[in-house]
C-alpha cells in the first residue's frame, strides 16, 4: 500500500497508549542506529542488552514525549545517549576513548551510505551529506566531535587527555561542527553564513 | 561572557561538551537570545544527525532474534504487574537497593525517580521476578523490611583469591518469624556441574539448604523456612563444588 508513512511523533503517541504494532514500527526504523550505536561504543556483548534497555525505555516513557518540543528523533536521540553514555562512564576513560577511537576509524573510512529502503528520502540525504562531511574533516576535527558525543568527555577533559591546550581543543570542535552544519545547509555555506558570522563552504584551516 | 563569547559556546553546548557552569550560562544566554537559538537549532540537527551518520557508515547489521526479544519484552504485561511499586515498602526497597549489583542498583535509581505510577518496573526487578513468585517476593520484602530483622554479612572465605574477592552475601531472619532470606552477589560462574550450595549451622547441627541457582551477573537469592520463629544461626557457609567460598560465623 503506498501513501505517506506514519510520522514518528504520531507512532509514539500510539506506543503511549499501549500499542506494541506502533513499537515494533519504531523498533524497525531505529533498530540498525541503536545497534550500530550501542555496539561501537559498549562492544558486540553488551551492546544488545543496552539496545534492549534503550527500546524498553522508549515503551515505558513515550507519554513523556513533547512533540512541542522537539522531534522524535532528538527525544529518542537523547534517550540512548544517556543510558549508553551512563553505561560507558562505569568503564573508565580507557574504554570512552577506545570507543572514539574505533568510531572516529568507521567515520573516517566510510563510502557513502548504502540507501534504506524504509528511510524516507529527507532523512537519507541529511545522512549522506554527513557521511560525507564526517569523512572529509581533518582526523583531529572528527576526533574531537567523535570524543565529545559518543564519548561523553567535556572539552576539558579532552585536553586533559590529548595533553592540548583547552583553546586548540575548542576550536576543533567550532571547526567541525560548522563544517558538518554547513553540509547540511548547503545554501547557508554557499551564502558565508548567517551576518557577522563568515563562514566559508570549505571552512578555515585550524 | 557576552554574546559573542556565548555564541562560540554554541557548538559545544549543542553536543553537550561544556562543563555544567558553562552550560548554564550558554542556557540562559539562549532564553534571551532569538540569533543563537536559530543558531542551535543547526548545530541540534548535525548532533542528531551523528549516529544516523555512524549507522549508514557502520558495516554492523542487527540479528532478527533481537527484534523478537525487544518486542516480547513489551509483551509481558501479566509480569509487569507483579511489580507494582506501591507493594514494594520504602525500607525494602532500600534493603535491595543496598545490596543488589550495581546494574540494577542504576536502573532502579533512575526508575525511583521517575513516575512510579506507571507500574513498569520490569527491568529493575526482574532479577527478583526470575528467581522467586510472587508471593515468596512479598515474604522476601517481609523479612527485609521488618523492624525485628537481623542482619548477617558473609565475605570470602579466602580473601586472596581473586575470584571471589568482590563476592559478598547477605542473611536475614526476623524475631518474630521463621522466613529466612539470604542474597550472595558477584560470585563467579560455577564450571559445569558444579553448583553453589548454602548451609547453616543451629545448634551445632549443620543443614544444607540447597544450591543457589545463579544468574550471569554472579547474583543469587534463596528464600526458606526455619524450624522455628526467630532462628537462631552460628554459622552459615556458601560453598561451591563442595568448598567454603562465603561465611559468616558468629
Amino acid at each position: 500500500m503506498d501513501g505517506d508513512p506514519v510520522e514518528d511523533e504520531e507512532l509514539v503517541s500510539r506506543i503511549a497508549g499501549g500499542d506494541v504494532a506502533a513499537f515494533a514500527e519504531l523498533y524497525d526504523r531505529y533498530a540498525r542506529r541503536i545497534h550500530a550505536w550501542s555496539t561501537h561504543v559498549l562492544g558486540a556483548e553488551r551492546a544488545e542488552d543496552a539496545m534492549q534497555e534503550i527500546f524498553l525505555r522508549l515503551w515505558q516513557h513515550a507519554g513523556q514525549f513533547d512533540g512541542d518540543r522537539g522531534t522524535f528523533t532528538t527525544w529518542f536521540t537523547a534517550v540512548a545517549r544517556h543510558h549508553l553514555l551512563h553505561v560507558l562512564r562505569q568503564e573508565g576513560t580507557r574504554r570512552r576513548l577506545t570507543a572514539a577511537a574505533e568510531i572516529a576509524g568507521v567515520l573516517a573510512g566510510a563510502s557513502s551510505p548504502p540507501p534504506g529502503p524504509e528511510e524516507i528520502v529527507d532523512r537519507r540525504e541529511d545522512s549522506a551529506a554527513l557521511v560525507r562531511a564526517l569523512r572529509l574533516l581533518p582526523d583531529e576535527q572528527r576526533q574531537a566531535v567523535v570524543l565529545v558525543y559518543f564519548g561523553g568527555l567535556s572539552q576539558s577533559q579532552i585536553a586533559e587527555h590529548l595533553a592540548l591546550p583547552l583553546g586548540t581543543v575548542k576550536k576543533r570542535i567550532r571547526l567541525a561542527m560548522g563544517r558538518l552544519r554547513d553540509a547540511l545547509e548547503p545554501s547557508r555555506a554557499e551564502t558565508g553564513g548567517l551576518a557577522g558570522n563568515p563562514r566559508g563552504a570549505a571552512g578555515s584551516a585550524e | 561572557m557576552d554574546h559573542a563569547e556565548l555564541r562560540e559556546q554554541l557548538e559545544a553546548y549543542a553536543l553537550g561538551a561544556l562543563d555544567p557552569e558553562d552550560a548554564e550560562a550558554v542556557a540562559a544566554h539562549l532564553a534571551t537570545c532569538q540569533e543563537c537559538r536559530a543558531e542551535l537549532a543547526g548545530l541540534r540537527r548535525v548532533a542528531d544527525g551523528l549516529p544516523m551518520a555512524l549507522e549508514a557508515a557502520s558495516p554492523l547489521r542487527v540479528h532478527p532474534s533481537v527484534r523478537r526479544r525487544v518486542v516480547a519484552a513489551v509483551q509481558r504485561p501479566a509480569r509487569r504487574r507483579h511489580f507494582r511499586p506501591a507493594f514494594w515498602p520504602a525500607a525494602a526497597a532500600a534493603a535491595l537497593l543496598m545490596f543488589v549489583g550495581s546494574t540494577v542498583y542504576a536502573v532502579h535509581l533512575q526508575l525511583e525517580q521517575q513516575d512510579l505510577a506507571d507500574g513498569v518496573r520490569a527491568e529493575t526487578l526482574h532479577k527478583l521476578g526470575e528467581t522467586l513468585s510472587q508471593p515468596d517476593q512479598l515474604r522476601v520484602l517481609e523479612v527485609l523490611s521488618s523492624s525485628t530483622t537481623v542482619q548477617r554479612s558473609l565475605r570470602p572465605v579466602d580473601p586472596a583469591l581473586p575470584a571471589f574477592q568482590d563476592s559478598y552475601g547477605k542473611l536475614w531472619t526476623r524475631s518474630d518469624d521463621a522466613d529466612v532470606v539470604v542474597m550472595v552477589n558477584k560470585l563467579p560462574q560455577p564450571l559445569p556441574g558444579q553448583h553453589y550450595e548454602l548451609y547453616v549451622t543451629s545448634g551445632g547441627r549443620t543443614i544444607d539448604c540447597g544450591s543457589m541457582k545463579m544468574d550471569s551477573e554472579g547474583f543469587a537469592m534463596m528464600l526458606f523456612r526455619a524450624d522455628r520463629n526467630g532462628p537462631s544461626y552460628q554459622r552459615a557457609v556458601v560453598t561451591l563444588g563442595g568448598t567454603p567460598v562465603l561465611q559468616w560465623s558468629a
